[in-house]
């Protein structure tokens, strides 16, 4: 049997990664990190096959978050990464619980299932979760 | 990515995490994804039968491990955690790809994941 992540691997000089955040934001600094992995792993020349927000982590993509000072603003990031190409998805079901409707949600931020984590999940080399 | 363990840790109500471990375990599996789901510490407690969450309002676990028994999920738990929860075999539900190991397999098992989820 072909072991298709390391097939890819191999073929590929650069990595993927895919990023599962599940805690909220501000209260740790988990969406920070991965903002910035992100984009250090675009500029290396990686790719980032996706961000799954899941559980609390869909709070992240709500567009009425306001931030003061120099604090990062983590909707206008997901933003950001969304027009550098990284698909960003997360938890229907999640945001429902939530009352996080598609209205809130910032630019290039799709409501989606498991089925599209799971795309994200098979085409990494590498999976960071950042948990609750 | 082919292979992911999902490890529940936590008790079964109160809060979240058993939910979402499942929902984790069965759309990674329903994807083809070779999905093994290990519950240890009171987590063990999310397969205890004759379980009731009409006085907490909270609903039990039965409907989400259908879903993984018919993804044929491997659920995996560790002999000697049960002993020490005082929890005995017959005390579970009927799940047909439940799996006893002992610490030192639990251990090797996690070590050796290729990546793994905690809840």
């Amino acid at each position: 049997m072909v072991n298709l992540s390391l097939a890819r691997a191999i073929l590929s000089p650069m990595g993927s990664i895919c990023f599962l955040v599940l805690s909220a934001p501000y209260t740790y600094q988990n969406m920070h990190t991965v903002v910035h992995m992100a984009n250090t792993a675009l500029d290396k020349g990686h790719e980032v096959t996706g961000i799954y927000l899941f559980v609390d982590g869909v709070l992240n993509a709500n567009r009425n978050i306001e931030v003061e000072g120099d604090m990062m603003s983590i909707p206008d990031e997901l933003e950001k990464l969304s027009r550098r190409g990284v698909p960003i998805s997360l938890c229907s079901a999640c945001a429902a619980y939530r009352g996080l409707l598609p209205g809130n949600v910032v630019d290039g931020v799709e409501f989606a299932g498991m089925a599209v984590f799971s795309e994200y999940f098979e085409e990494a080399d590498k999976v960071l979760v950042f948990g609750m | 990515m082919d292979e992911a363990l999902v490890i529940l840790t936590k008790s079964p109500f109160g809060r979240i995490f058993s939910v979402e471990g499942i929902r984790m375990a069965s759309g990674l599996a329903a994807m083809d994804i070779k999905t093994t789901f290990l519950m240890i510490g009171e987590s063990i407690y999310t397969l205890h039968r004759g379980q009731d969450g009409t006085g907490i309002h909270f609903p039990t676990h039965e409907a989400g491990l259908d879903i993984l028994e018919m993804s044929e999920v491997e659920i995996v738990i560790v002999r000697e955690e049960m002993e020490r929860l005082g929890v005995r075999e017959g005390d579970l539900m009927d799940y047909p790809f439940l799996k006893i190991i002992n610490r030192e397999e639990m251990v090797r098992m996690v070590a050796e994941a290729e990546c793994s989820f905690r809840f």
